[in-house]
């Protein structure tokens, strides 16, 4: 295995040269694919990007260059139908991103997600956000397979069954306050109840634990139904209520 | 505060524009451009919920409403050519930087774009969205892109020799990646720690893409020739972008 060490660097004088050189990728692209160049679309992407946006808002990119100041942490799912920066035309700067199945976050884990708490403690301790967002979304496969998993508890893949067992808490409350709905309703209500299992879950993390007392962040859930083009929006409260005197 | 200078300055024109009907156009052209200044101002301290909403309302008409061929296709399912990993930094979203639209690209957004070897017990977030993205979705490209100025690469180059960590996660995570590290400290022990920090953010990449072939269906699909790795680098100083290949040959076998 050999890494090829010439990289191709686009500036925009470049960018005749790289139609160019992205043609003689495609020639010698051995995969023999239909009209679809991987290299010429991800090359054509960053053009789009550059002249569009990188070299129009000189300002706006400057002042990001020199650092990031985001007010959302925003967990969302894989999905390639969902990306925030579509969904709530978030703009760079705006949203740090952790995208993974079906939008979970596990609970305080040191030895089994560190991904996890490695992005929550940056966000949290490090940039001091002010809002997490856990957004789901209708049709998630990754719901669908927390809620086809077999009750023996037994494994079919490698990682997926383990990572969605995250939301065994969530898959339980819908079977047991459902029971007489159909798979896709009970699967429909679990991707909205395991976001709220994840906003709970991020309370085990002492940064947002201390942020969340202090009042300077804020946990809130969202669902984003594709089917119907539909947006929710909820805050998870955790107030203390007036002491009763006695 | 700001805003109640505003309205007064509104009621005290409203009051003008009242009692002096003369005016009314000067009056108008005012009332229109302290507006414009109070809304300016507003969006500088944002409100989330009302952020989230003009956002999806911007979506929903600009784009959602207006493709309904595309989302309708899209609700039915998605078939994405693309896994992307990419940082969670709030600089390099895909998304814009890719200019990847709804249902291109499957995404996994970590500290560092990092992603681990094989490992079910330790790293199942990242196996699953590679198990998910090959396996079930049949992506034919897997690109890992890095970028500039990465805060996750920094912290490290900045764990110290003897091991000693001081954050609850971070520094586990990025030591994923220790390999890079020791090659850059090798490798380039001359230059700043900057610079080092900039090999090391492509370095890393690599060790990803090499990390990538540790998972048996994605190795099955590199040599089957279905699926290729693709490493890349996101300088948002210079406004650059760099795409590079992992070549996975078997060599014919040599009879002596």
């Amino acid at each position: 295995m050999a890494m090829q060490s010439s990289p191709e660097v686009l500036n925009p004088g470049m960018k005749k040269l790289l139609r160019e050189k992205g043609e003689a990728d495609k020639e010698v692209d051995g995969h023999g694919h239909d009209c679809f160049d991987p290299v010429e679309r991800i090359i054509k992407g960053f053009i789009h990007f550059k002249t569009t946006k990188f070299d129009k808002y000189p300002e706006c990119f400057s002042e990001l260059a020199k650092g990031q100041h985001p007010k959302f942490l925003v967990f969302a799912c894989s999905d390639s139908r969902v990306s925030p920066s579509h969904v709530l035309d978030f703009q760079p700067g705006e949203a740090f991103m952790a995208r993974n199945i079906a939008n979970m976050v596990p609970a305080f884990n040191q030895l089994r997600y560190s991904c996890v708490g490695a992005i929550i403690e940056y966000a949290v301790a490090n940039l001091q956000v002010e809002n997490v967002l856990v957004i789901g979304h209708s049709h998630c496969g990754g719901i669908k397979r927390l809620m086809s998993l077999p009750d023996d508890g037994s494994n079919y893949y490698d990682f997926i069954d383990d990572w969605v067992k995250i939301g065994l808490p969530a898959k339980a409350k819908v079977k047991r306050e459902h029971p007489n709905l159909s798979f896709e309703q009970q699967t429909a209500i679990c991707e909205r109840e395991s976001v709220n299992f994840s906003l709970v879950n991020l309370l085990t993390y002492p940064y947002v634990q201390r942020a969340v007392q202090d009042g300077t962040l804020a946990l809130r859930g969202g669902y984003y139904d594709f089917v119907n083009g539909k947006f929710e929006l909820w805050e998870l409260k955790t107030d203390i209520t007036p002491p009763i005197v006695i | 505060m700001a805003n109640d200078a505003y309205e007064d300055a509104i009621a005290g024109l409203t009051k003008l524009l009242s009692e002096k009907s003369d005016l009314e156009g000067v009056a108008a052209a005012k009332i229109k451009q302290i507006t414009a200044d109070l809304e300016a101002a507003g969006s500088r301290d944002i409100d989330p919920v009302e952020r989230m909403k003009t956002g999806f309302i911007q979506f929903k008409t600009e784009k959602y409403e207006k493709n309904p061929d595309l989302y309708g296709a899209l609700a039915k399912g998605q078939s994405p050519k693309f896994l992307v990993f990419a940082c969670s930094d709030s600089r390099v979203c895909p998304s814009h930087i890719l200019n990847f639209q709804p249902g291109e690209a499957f995404m996994v957004r970590n500290i560092a774009n990092m992603v681990p070897p094989y490992d079910q017990k330790k790293y199942s977030g990242a196996g699953a969205a590679i198990e998910y993205a090959v396996l079930h979705l049949k992506v034919e490209n897997i690109v890992v892109i890095g970028h500039s100025c990465c805060g996750g690469i920094k912290g490290l180059m900045s764990i110290p020799d003897n091991g000693t960590t001081a954050s609850d996660f971070i520094e586990e995570w990025v030591k994923i990646c220790s390999s890079a590290k020791s090659k850059v400290k090798k490798e380039c022990n001359d230059l700043s720690f900057e610079e080092q920090c900039k090999n090391c953010e492509k370095e890393a990449v690599n060790v990803s893409l090499g990390n990538l072939l540790t998972y048996p269906f994605v190795r099955e699909s590199v040599v089957k020739n279905t699926l290729a790795l693709k490493g890349a680098h996101y300088d948002f100083v210079n406004g650059k972008f760099e795409l590079w290949d992992l070549d996975f040959n078997i060599l014919p076998s040599v009879s002596v």
